[in-house]
């Protein structure tokens, strides 16, 4: 319609203007007028056909655009599509993520060192000090199907190469997961504190009493708005403060529990809030396996040995209370560990099981003194250290005493040595932490630890003194 | 009494309760995947049929929908898109949907009258008001400087169904061959000179974009863009021959009985059996079974209507021989810049 109009609309201008101009030639004779009026109109003819071919090449290049434009729109809205199940790829402070855009699969690698140094002050040394990579773990973790998690972890420090985590924890309802492989049992507060989150470089003696990682399965979860945690597992059994070398020796199995709440995490008095109380304990029946526990002081020298040919003769038991409280930039944490087990030496004389009760706690406590939360977890500080910037980091004082007390019947039975083996530590230590950035964090503990026995002729061990330190980096 | 005793006494309680308090039934919700020229039918035919099963069931039911591309949308729910019913475009879709997620038996088609299709339709030409192209059928399609619009085989049911119509006439012309009907859709799809992904997309390109001369359309999808833009802005143009489009519809076994909805999802495929489904199916400009029910919608003009049967062997040999990977449309078409330029 609008190239109708147009046509016309040319036309009749053209032959307008023609007209005017040509009245002079008017005057011409009648012949000459037609000719000259023929061929204007040819003119005119052309002037239009050249003008309609412009409009025509017009709204020719009028669709080319409208059909370039509808293509973007596709190539858009095909690009929008394609970014809903584009992986996401991610690199920060927690280290390096890929995953699919609603999170059902994703993959995390990180890992951690720690390099230690040990340093005793105290003579005789009960051995050399050192620097040592205390842990080099990377690992892989993440989710598939949306409902998996799984996490594998390896630790190449030391010298030595383990397997740590390798589990997988299905978890359709977070009041009800199952947890299958190997992973740290739940029974020690501070054991189920991650390697990067405690407050000093080596933990308190209770950690010796309790099992580290083992194979086997749990049921766990959180119930009631995360204010009661669970934890049910039924496992291999493996010794005191030892991870399983991922075999068993017997048919002997522990179960482990551990019942976690936070009874006031509700209530509007925000001192209490932060209160964490719990039990936790194993049970099981090992026979014939070999006692190589060993007791290690914090600076991680040996200070008790069970005596060649003792094995485990009946059921062994282990209890927990514990607690944790942290309120604004202070943290406490408690525990008790008793741990019963029967023992036999077999080559002593009118050999009976006889049932052995060691017994440790401690009580730790940090504060933030720039003002950072104090937590369970790991202390992420307000501003990092940049010297540039003026940040200093966050920075925790700690201190920390504990004991262990090994049962004296160990003695009377032939199961240790007064000579070489300390029924009781006592340790106190001094700390301080400095969390550079989220991932980098240095520790210096002082640790003082006192012993009763474990010398020749009666006597006590002499004590120890140990300076540690720490340099954790973590992805 | 004993713990056992009291515990089956409730059970039984409850069981009674809930025979005779059918009313007290918690509401459901179904999802119906559809292809894409289905919106406005769909949004009249769930309220009526919301009403219907209140007053049968006793029971609130919502459904929700889902649009696109016959193709596109059955491989959504193979990949996990959990329909409780498919209504799409074509019966191969339906086929791929239990052949490869085994979501429903393979004999479907058979549960439900006129093999599964309650209403058929066809492919008609959308053209401007005053047809200045003069398109009046297949051969002007493939004339230089002819744009035609249509969706992409490989997505949109209409657009297989527009295809299968342009060979249809192809082969059925006097002189008519495989080889000539390969030449004449060739040339066909060289004047397209964007696809969309579903019949919808093509509608807003043609009628909202201003884009091509032609719109090859679902005929309901046709008279609707009448509707809705107006009757002074485009014509409807009968070709001399189309295909028979016979839109299935079908329960997905599987989902059904994960979710408990079967007795309303079948309801729900029934009902579009009945005279108010048909009726309301006329409105929308399908060609509903019922003779009886077409009045409600408009005189169609006679047309000569090829099925995939008779010209192509059944929809299995038509999707093997021109839309799977490789296949004839794959030889045909090759994206590049339009045909006009």
């Amino acid at each position: 319609m609008v190239r109708f109009r147009f046509r016309w609309f040319a036309i009749l201008a053209v032959a307008g203007i023609s007209l005017l101009g040509s009245r002079p030639a008017m005057a011409q004779s009648p012949t000459g007028a037609q000719t000259q009026l023929q061929n204007e109109i040819d003119q005119l003819k052309q002037k239009v056909e050249a003008l309609e071919a412009a409009n025509a090449q017009l709204q020719h290049l009028d669709q080319q655009v409208k059909i370039v434009d509808r293509k973007l729109d596709q190539q858009q809205s095909a690009t929008r599509e394609e970014a809903l199940t584009r992986p996401v790829v991610d690199v920060g402070p927690d280290g390096f993520f890929i995953h699919s855009q609603d999170n059902s699969y994703n993959l995390r690698i990180g890992g951690y060192m720690q390099a230690d140094g040990r340093f005793y002050l105290s003579e005789p040394k009960p051995t050399g000090s050192e620097f040592l990579i205390r842990r080099l773990r990377p690992y892989f973790e993440g989710t598939v199907a949306k409902y998996y998690d799984f996490r594998f972890m390896t630790d190449f420090g030391q010298g030595t190469t383990t397997l740590e985590d390798a589990y997988a924890d299905i978890h359709y309802w977070p009041e009800f997961r199952l947890r299958v492989g190997k992973f740290r049992e739940p029974v020690g507060l501070e054991r189920l504190e991650e390697d990067r989150a405690i407050k000093f470089v080596e933990r308190g003696l209770p950690t010796d009493l309790v099992p580290d990682r083992d194979l086997g399965f749990n049921l766990h979860g959180d119930l009631f708005a995360q204010r009661v945690e669970y934890a049910l597992g039924f496992f291999n059994g493996t010794p005191d403060n030892t991870a399983t070398d991922d075999s068993d020796n017997n048919d002997g199995k522990d179960f482990a529990g551990r019942i976690f709440v936070h009874p006031f995490a509700d209530t509007s008095l925000e001192y209490v809030r932060q209160l964490g109380l719990g039990i936790a304990g194993t049970y099981g029946d090992e026979r014939s396996t070999t006692i190589d526990s060993t007791y290690k002081s914090t600076g991680q020298a040996v200070f008790f040995t069970y005596a060649k040919g003792v094995i485990a003769s009946g059921p062994r038991y282990r209890y927990s209370p514990q607690f944790n409280y942290y309120w604004r930039s202070f943290g406490l944490l408690g525990e008790y560990v008793q741990n019963t087990q029967r023992l036999l030496l077999p080559s002593s004389k009118n050999a009976h099981p006889q049932p052995i009760s060691n017994q440790a706690w401690q009580l730790a406590a940090t504060y933030l003194v720039t003002g950072e939360d104090a937590t369970y977890g790991q202390v992420k500080p307000r501003r990092n250290f940049d010297p540039i910037d003026g940040g200093i980091g966050a920075w925790e004082f700690a201190a920390r005493i504990d004991k262990l007390l090994i049962d004296r019947d160990v003695y009377k039975y032939g199961f240790a040595s007064s000579s070489t083996s300390a029924l009781e530590a006592f340790e106190w230590s001094l700390g301080v932490n400095w969390y550079l950035n989220p991932n980098v964090k240095m520790q210096f503990d002082y640790e003082h630890t006192g012993f009763r026995y474990g010398a020749a002729k009666g006597h006590d061990r002499p004590d120890e003194s140990v300076l540690l330190s720490e340099l954790q980096l973590q992805f | 009494m004993s713990f056992s005793k009291i515990l089956f006494a409730a059970a039984g309680l409850l069981t009674v309760l809930g025979r005779f308090t059918p009313a007290m039934a918690a509401a459901q919700t179904i999802l119906n995947v559809s292809y894409d020229p289905t919106r406005e039918f769909y949004a009249d035919y769930d309220a009526a049929f919301e009403k219907y099963w209140k007053a049968k069931a006793g029971q609130d039911v919502a459904i929700n929908l889902s649009n696109g591309g016959s193709g596109k949308q059955a491989r959504a729910v193979i990949d996990g898109l959990e329909a409780d019913v498919v209504t799409l475009g074509l019966a191969y879709d339906i086929d791929a949907i239990a052949d490869k997620a085994h979501l429903l038996p393979a004999d479907w088609q058979k549960r439900l009258p006129q093999d599964s299709s309650p209403y058929t339709s066809t492919i008609v030409f959308l053209v401007r008001k005053g047809n200045p192209k003069k398109i009046k059928d297949w051969p002007d399609l493939v004339k230089p400087g002819i744009e035609v619009v249509t969706p992409n085989p490989k997505t949109s049911g209409g657009a297989r169904w527009s295809y299968l119509a342009a060979w249809s006439y192809a082969l059925k012309a006097p002189g008519g061959n495989e080889a000539a009907a390969k030449e004449f859709v060739s040339k066909l799809y060289k004047n397209v000179p964007v696809l969309d992904s579903g019949a919808r997309g093509s509608t807003t390109t043609f009628a909202e974009r201003g884009i091509g001369d032609v719109l090859l359309s679902w005929e309901n999808e046709a008279y609707l863009a009448l509707q809705q833009f107006g009757t002074g802005k485009f014509e409807i143009v009968y070709p001399s021959s189309s295909i028979l489009a016979e839109p299935p519809v079908a329960l997905v076994d599987r989902n059904v009985d994960r979710h408990g909805t079967r007795a309303v999802a079948q309801a729900y495929l029934e009902y579009l059996y009945s005279t108010d489904g048909q009726e309301i199916a006329a409105k929308h400009f399908f060609r509903p079974r019922l003779a009886a029910a077409a009045k409600q919608g408009p005189d169609f003009p006679p047309i000569k209507l090829y099925t995939v049967e008779e010209i192509f062997g059944g929809w299995q040999n038509a999707q093997k021989t021109h839309f799977a990977d490789g296949g004839m449309f794959d030889q045909i078409y090759r994206p590049g810049p339009s045909p006009s330029g």
